[in-house]
């Protein structure tokens, strides 16, 4: 049912009715406290008889009548109690019967005192606030009015004449509905504050238990271990699941202090200790809990212990327990990463230097863990490779050393442990500095002027020489092919295309960096051209063609007949030539010959793609490769076969150049470009 | 008047650190480097009102000094140590020391300590 | 099946208990909100009465009947007082218990004039057939005021004279309802049909 379907009246009837028909369910206390107050009620009503009678007789109305009467009127009530195991409606019926009596009483009553007998009646609806129902006030009133009611629908009019009395009973009506309308607000209120609290407090301790359950819920699940515990040490409430995963099943007395003490015997105690410390309230609170132990290791874990005051009647702590094992270990990878950071960069400005070093330590840390070698200068070595290590900014050994050599001089360490500790750490570290400062202490580092003036030495003896140092200074032809590699294995990423095999076919060819620059940057066009165009779509695509799942890019470049030739060959769809003969004839180029075609397929602004997007579709890729091969002397070729796969190959001629022009170019290639 | 407080460390640096803690809260401080010396200046100055005392000391220790100062006085005793000496902690309170102060220690919270034990006149 | 049946049967014994009581307190409530029937102020058998007992001067003629209450308090009140000097001030006893009859002879001392009838005399007699009823006539026979002496039952004021000296001046015919017994047979069946008050 909406609120929002209802008519106002509608919504008010239903709040009024809400509030006068009390909630189906019967807690126990008010079941009790019914059975007692019906007891009651209906003892207090069988009290009215003999009274009734003397009221009768007082009144020189017939005593038989009375006791008769009543007595009749007090069977529904004492039916109702013996036999109606619902409270609610007997109270109704002790409801029902009190009016009936406060009517006897005014016809009893006749007289000069008839108008204080009314009274009765209100006097009693009044009461029936202690059956805490005010259905039984409706109902009571309901019942008098029942009465009146009943008398103008059966009354003879012929024979009576009540009209001087209507109003009468229309003031009385007035006064029994403010008097009910009081009486029903006490009965709800006395209901919902005291007889129904029962339900209330079932309710709110419903409410309170599903919020623990929420609570429990968080605790299950948070990565902090929480635990409330008294100045005892005893676990207090819910705590953390993850508290019971560290340091397993709590002990019977419930105690931190006991429950740590399985692992950490001294915390425990240091813990225990400080607790008492807060229970003595001697020294400030604030100084107690900065003294309390903050720090675990228990069972590989790293625990890191702060303590938040609960106050209350009694003194708490909320212990707050947080895993710093992956943190500390991932500070000490930093430290050992700066380290690294440090050592690298000092050994580009020193690199000899830095090898020395690597040399040097490795050494000492033989001799260190050398068994043969006499404990002395085994300590020897090891505070030599202390000082160097610190001298060099590699602390994290220099401060290993150091505790090394405190823990064998208090005497409880042996040196074989120790120095094998040591070892493992410096192999650790060793193991990542080895790739980047061992390739690099393995290379001769010479300015290109020292290098260019050597080739100028050389060439008087060798030309030939002189030819490969200048080589050196060139790009190595397979770094360009495996950079366009990269470039295609990227875009297909950007594409959503499986990233094809990539293949990389290059002799041990030099180039001059820069009469080739622009050949390498179009020819980035052909790869895009491969991937975008010819690979296909998806895996599915190719195993529905009948080729292997995974795509092939061959990027190949070879050194033949004084030509450099770059191939690059996909496995893909292979050019669809008839789409470029109808996109070639769009633009008005011809499109008859297979020789045309191939022209159509290098020149400017002919796509077969209908979108236009960022990699590539426009149309000019292609013509921009040819460009470039025409501009070094040399021409492109394009092969394909549909459904097989596309070659692009560019050919461009390689003369052997003048040792002059060459050295010219290699010194021009290191002098910053001028742009102009 | 102000409240005395007598610093007792072999540490000069320690011994420092907490006088001028102290001093810069308003105390008054007396120093002394061991046990020996602590007794002698305790008998001398009965006015003093804390005793902040280090446990480990050449001559006589800490503990030596707390069951000898009984009987000179009643100031109240806190032990500086380091973190774990439960036990020498739990001799010291039973000899009568109000509490301890681990090193290395904030200077508010000894500060706090002093006012809570030896409150300003 | 057994406790099924219980509880109807104890519905049902509640249900016409609640029945029978309701109609029960309508019926004796009636008594108490609605006046007795009186006959017209044109009656024949009235105005026939009223003339045979007019001696020149206007009449007040109290109809009182015994076993009844409200009778009884007419009663005490016209004991309190010497009958008026300006009117006829006569009683007309129908039926008569002990109690009623030594209030009349303690009336009749004070100079009231007494009239017995038997019940069954005055539905034919005078057309009133309850009590306590107030009838005031003028000297020449005509109805000044007919019917009961306080405006509810439980009035405990009881204003005869004020009643009568309104009639008298010629003030408002208005009257009031009768609460009271029925003094004949046929009209205790009319009101009482159960007899149960």
């Amino acid at each position: 049912m909406t609120s929002g379907a209802e008519s106002p009246s509608r919504r008010i009837a239903r709040r009024l009715l809400d509030y006068v028909v009390l909630p189906a369910e019967l807690c126990e206390y008010e079941h009790a406290y019914l059975a007692r107050t019906n007891r009651i009620a209906l003892r207090f009503l069988w009290a009215h008889p003999p009274v009734m009678a003397l009221v009768a007789l007082l009144h020189g109305m017939s005593v038989t009548r009375a006791l008769l009467y009543t007595t009749f009127v007090l069977l529904g009530p004492t039916l109702a109690h013996r036999f109606v195991d619902r409270p609610r409606v007997v109270s109704m019926v002790l409801g029902v019967t009190s009016m009936l009596m406060a009517a006897l009483l005014v016809h009893f009553g006749q007289g000069p005192m008839q108008i204080e007998m009314h009274f009765y009646f209100f006097v009693l609806l009044a009461l029936q606030t202690v059956f805490a129902n005010p259905t039984v006030i409706i109902v009571s009133a309901l019942a008098v009015a029942l009465h009146h009611l009943v008398l103008f629908c059966l009354l003879p009019a012929s024979v009576f004449n009540y009209d001087a009395s209507l109003w009468t009973v229309l003031v009385h009506a007035l006064f029994v509905v403010l008097e009910s309308a009081a009486a029903c607000f006490v009965a709800r209120s006395f209901f919902d504050d005291v007889i129904g609290l029962d339900r209330l407090v079932r309710d709110r301790t419903a409410a309170l238990a599903q919020r623990n359950r929420d609570l429990q819920l968080v605790l299950d699940n948070v990565e902090q271990g929480l635990v409330t515990i008294d100045l005892s040490g005893r676990v207090v409430g819910a705590r953390a699941s993850i508290v019971d995963r560290w340091f397993g099943a709590p002990p019977s007395s419930d105690n931190l202090c006991d429950w740590l003490a399985l692992g950490n015997r001294e915390f425990a105690e240091w813990l225990r200790l400080g607790l008492d410390e807060l229970a003595a309230d001697v020294m400030p609170r604030a100084l107690v809990l900065a003294q309390l132990p903050s720090s675990l290791v228990f069972a590989g874990r790293e625990l890191r212990f702060s303590y938040l005051p609960i106050d209350g009647p009694r003194l708490q702590l909320l212990v707050v327990m947080s895993e710093v094992t992956a943190m500390l270990a991932r500070a000490a990878q930093d430290r050992r990463d700066r380290e690294i950071g440090l050592l690298v960069e000092r050994s580009a400005r020193d690199p000899s230097g830095v090898a020395e070093f690597l040399d040097e330590t490795s050494r000492l840390v033989r001799r260190v863990a050398d068994g043969a070698l006499g404990a002395t200068e085994r300590r020897r070595a090891l505070h030599t490779l202390k000082g160097n290590a610190g001298s060099i900014g590699l602390s994290s050994i220099a401060v290993l050393c150091d505790e090394v050599e405190t823990r064998l001089q208090s005497g409880d360490a042996s040196l074989d442990d120790e120095a094998a500790q040591v070892a493992e750490a410096w192999r650790a570290l060793h193991d990542r500095l080895e790739p980047v400062l061992g390739a690099r202490a393995a290379h001769i580092h010479i300015t290109p002027a020292q290098w260019l003036s050597a080739a100028e030495q050389v060439r008087q003896w060798s030309t030939d020489l002189a030819r490969t140092m200048l080589g050196w200074g060139r790009d190595p032809l397979s770094l360009r092919l495996h950079r366009l590699g990269e470039q295609a294995s990227a875009l297909a990423v950007g594409l959503g295309k499986p990233i094809p095999q990539i293949e990389i076919d290059a002799e041990d060819l030099r180039l001059p960096r820069r009469r080739y620059a622009a050949l390498w940057q179009s020819l980035a066009h052909a790869v895009r051209n491969a991937v975008d165009h010819g690979l296909e779509a998806s895996e599915e695509e190719r195993a529905a063609a009948g080729k292997p799942r995974v795509g092939r890019l061959v990027l190949g470049a070879r050194h033949t007949a004084g030509a450099l030739v770059v191939c690059i060959t996909d496995d893909g769809r292979g050019v669809n030539w008839a789409e470029l003969a109808s996109a070639a004839t769009r633009r008005g180029l011809a499109a008859r010959t297979e020789e045309d075609l191939r022209r159509a397929f290098f020149a400017d602004g002919v796509s077969t793609r209908s979108t236009v997007t960022e990699i590539s579709g426009r149309g000019s890729g292609m013509g921009a490769l040819r460009e470039a091969a025409c501009r070094l002397g040399g021409h492109v070729e394009v092969e394909s076969e549909a459904g097989r796969g596309t070659t692009v190959r560019v050919v461009v001629p390689m003369p052997e150049r003048e040792l002059e022009h060459e050295l010219a170019s290699a010194r021009r290639s290191f002098t910053p470009e001028v742009v102009e | 008047m102000s409240t005395t407080v007598m610093v007792v460390d072999d540490s000069f640096t320690i011994r420092e650190q907490v006088s001028r803690a102290l001093e810069a809260a308003g105390y008054d401080v007396l120093q002394a480097v061991d046990g020996v010396d602590a007794l002698e200046k305790y008998r001398a100055s009965p006015q003093i009102a804390l005793v902040v005392c280090d446990v480990n000391m050449p001559r006589m220790s800490g503990i030596e000094f707390l069951e000898q100062a009984r009987e000179v006085g009643s100031a109240p005793v806190v032990m500086l140590t380091t973190e774990g000496q439960v036990e020498l902690i739990r001799r010291a309170k039973s000899l009568g020391a109000s509490g301890w102060i681990t090193k290395p220690f904030k200077a508010d919270l000894l500060v706090a300590a002093a006012r809570k034990l030896a409150p300003q006149g | 099946m057994v406790r099924v049946s219980r509880s109807l049967v104890v519905g049902a014994v509640l249900g016409a208990w609640f029945a029978v009581t309701t109609v029960g307190a309508s019926y004796l409530l009636g008594a108490h909100v609605a006046g007795l029937p009186l006959p017209s102020r044109d009656d024949a058998r009235l105005r026939a009465a009223v003339r045979a007992r007019l001696a020149g001067r206007p009449l007040a003629l109290h109809v009182l009947g015994s076993d009844c209450e409200c009778s009884r308090r007419v009663l005490a009140r016209l004991e309190a007082r010497p009958p008026r000097p300006d009117v006829d001030e006569r009683l007309l006893l129908i039926g008569g218990d002990a109690e009623t009859r030594s209030a009349s002879r303690q009336l009749e001392r004070l100079g009231y004039s007494i009239e017995r009838l038997e019940p069954d005399e005055v539905a034919a007699g005078i057309g009133v057939e309850v009590a306590p009823v107030l009838i005031v006539a003028g000297a020449s026979a005509e109805i000044l005021y007919l019917g009961g002496y306080s405006e509810r039952r439980q009035d405990a004021r009881i204003e005869t004279d004020t009643l009568i000296d309104t009639a008298l001046s010629g003030g408002s015919a208005e009257a009031l309802p009768v609460f009271g017994c029925a003094v004949t047979e046929g009209m205790r069946a009319g009101v009482d049909p159960w007899s149960l008050r």
